[in-house]
């Protein structure tokens, strides 16, 4: 069984290795560059070991050393290849889902990507558990269409496709436990809020025993951030986005730095907007929720120093209508929705085994 | 602000990147399914338009080449009345031929009440006409909502198709990282 966790920044794929019994990750950036079409170019990708694949005449480096060489062109070199006329490094998904503004064969290359990372199916049918963002509140997309697409890709590989909310997942990996008398334990297990702060969006879950009460997601996430704080820093969005990747720590924000203060504020914004949308989802509940719920937070854009302490921070400001019994950064943060979507593939898996 | 497009043609037109199905001949308001910057940037619509697939009815009012000059007057969605005279019949001509027809062959024992009694109810047949054909019209405003799941389905299949012409050259992936105690089993037995 595999998981596949399907983010706008990362791929991350998930399996259970047979002989340890523990689960292991690969991680792959989701874009890719088109490489100048020249006689040589294919040669030169052979050559230097780049990731690719090629329609009709043109190459396309893929993932991370689509990154790699944006990365050395910017700083002036050209391992040999003529790229002259290389483009944007493309992204074919936007607010967590698949961009259906990108042309065809941008989604075609991705879902080659994505094969690559993921393979052939170890048996017929074997259980590849995915995970989708929750409905957006702030933009006009369906979620439907891109789950749609996913599903029928994985199916046409022999997987057997599930799937699941994204923000869910984190709860399944992190097992968030919630105060409850009818249980005999105490405590009713899988319940609580999980959090996903990523590239394109931000996906919140509340689940009450593995039912998802609450979901939905919100789109200003990391690449919002960069590119508002970008526009009030006046420089350019990516030097923005290696800058925050390198630099930021939310903890020490020297805010005579116009680039800092304005991530700063940018990440205030974007907490109290996750929150305030929950908190509005939350109050449209039938169910009355006394018991305190833990908070698990897990993403990309929550592994910057200090997220935690500045959630806290933006938490204790809000008026909320739910007790807080903790909040804690889900470990390994950057697997953790991949390695929900794992442990839901098991149960299925293991489930169809009983059942014969 | 609505923008509506009219399908010219027999078939289904797709548009892919806006995720809308125009069924043959029939109008749809693309502003139901994307925002004004998606749709004027869509590459799909253009070629659709530059091939004469579609037209375009600008905010609401379509232009049509003669003999009819006015199809809809005013496009809202639903509720709103829309205004409508069948392709090919110019109703004043027509009230205009008939008249004189029937002058020109009206026996000596009919009066002149029955001749206007006449043209009345070939009237009211007429706007029997424009009326049937406007709920032709507001059937295809209600039929305006697209199934997703079988929009995706067909862009996938499209989408496979241009897969199968990619090669793959040199094939690599990340890094495998094992994280250990991470109960993965025991989490599935309690789900």
């Amino acid at each position: 069984m595999k998981s596949l966790d399907i983010g706008t920044m990362n791929l991350c794929k998930g399996e259970l290795d047979i002989a340890t019994e523990e689960p292991s990750f690969t991680i792959e950036r989701n874009c890719f560059l088109q490489a100048a079409v020249s006689d040589d170019t294919e040669t030169t990708l052979k050559e230097n070991n780049w990731n690719y694949v090629k329609h009709e005449n043109n190459c396309y480096i893929l993932g991370e050393d689509a990154i790699k060489l944006k990365n050395l062109l910017t700083v002036g070199g050209d391992q040999g290849i003529v790229m002259t006329k290389v483009g944007e490094l493309r992204r074919p998904m936007k607010d967590g889902v698949l961009n259906t503004a990108e042309e065809k064969l941008s989604v075609a290359i991705i879902q080659k990507l994505i094969f690559n990372l993921i393979g052939k199916p170890a048996f017929p049918n074997e259980v590849l558990c995915f995970c989708v963002p929750g409905d957006p509140v702030n933009k006009n997309f369906n979620v439907i269409f891109h789950k749609t697409m996913l599903t029928n890709f994985i199916k046409s590989l022999g997987y057997t496709p599930e799937c699941i909310p994204e923000a869910l997942a984190i709860v399944f990996s992190q097992r968030p436990v919630m105060e409850d008398s009818s249980e005999l334990s105490g405590e009713a297990p899988f319940s609580g809020i999980g959090m996903s702060f990523g590239g394109g969006s931000i996906n919140c879950c509340f689940s009450l025993k593995k039912m998802p009460l609450i979901n939905f997601s919100v789109a200003n996430s990391g690449d919002w951030i960069d590119i508002e704080a970008s526009k009030v820093s006046g420089i350019d969005v990516s030097a923005m986005t290696r800058f925050k990747e390198k630099n930021l720590d939310l903890n020490n924000i020297d805010f005579s730095d116009i680039r800092q203060a304005s991530l700063s504020i940018f990440y205030d914004s974007m907490i109290q907007n996750a929150l305030t949308n929950f908190s509005a989802k939350f109050n449209q509940l039938d169910n009355h929720i006394e018991a305190p719920l833990e908070i698990v937070i897990a993403g990309g854009t929550a592994l910057a120093p200090g997220f935690i302490d500045r959630f806290k921070t933006v938490l204790s400001t809000l008026s909320l209508p739910f007790k807080v019994k903790n909040v804690r950064l889900a470990e390994n943060a950057l697997y953790t929705v991949s390695h929900g979507c794992l442990v839901k593939a098991i149960s299925v898996e293991k489930k169809s085994k009983e059942k014969g | 602000m609505a923008y509506i497009v009219h399908n010219l043609t027999k078939q289904t037109v797709v548009l892919s990147d806006l995720r809308a199905e125009i069924n043959p001949h029939k109008m749809l308001d693309l502003e139901k399914v994307a925002e004004r910057p998606a749709i004027e940037r869509s590459h799909d619509l253009r070629l659709a338009l530059n091939t004469s697939k579609l037209r375009l009815c600008s905010q609401g009012v379509v232009t049509h080449s003669k003999p009819v000059e006015k199809i809809i007057e005013k496009h809202h969605y639903h509720n709103e009345t829309v205004t409508n005279t069948p392709v090919g019949i110019d109703e004043d001509k027509l009230v205009e031929v008939v008249r004189k027809v029937m002058q020109e062959n009206k026996p000596q024992s009919v009066d002149n009440t029955q001749v206007l009694d006449a043209v009345t109810a070939l009237q009211k047949q007429i706007s029997s006409l424009n009326t049937g054909s406007k709920s032709t019209l507001e059937e295809t405003q209600n039929d305006l909502s697209i199934d997703i799941e079988q929009l995706a389905n067909m862009q996938s299949k499209a989408i496979e198709r241009i897969g199968l012409n990619i090669e793959t050259g040199t094939k690599k992936t990340g890094k495998k990282i094992i994280l250990k105690n991470m109960q993965s089993g025991n989490l599935a037995d309690e789900l």
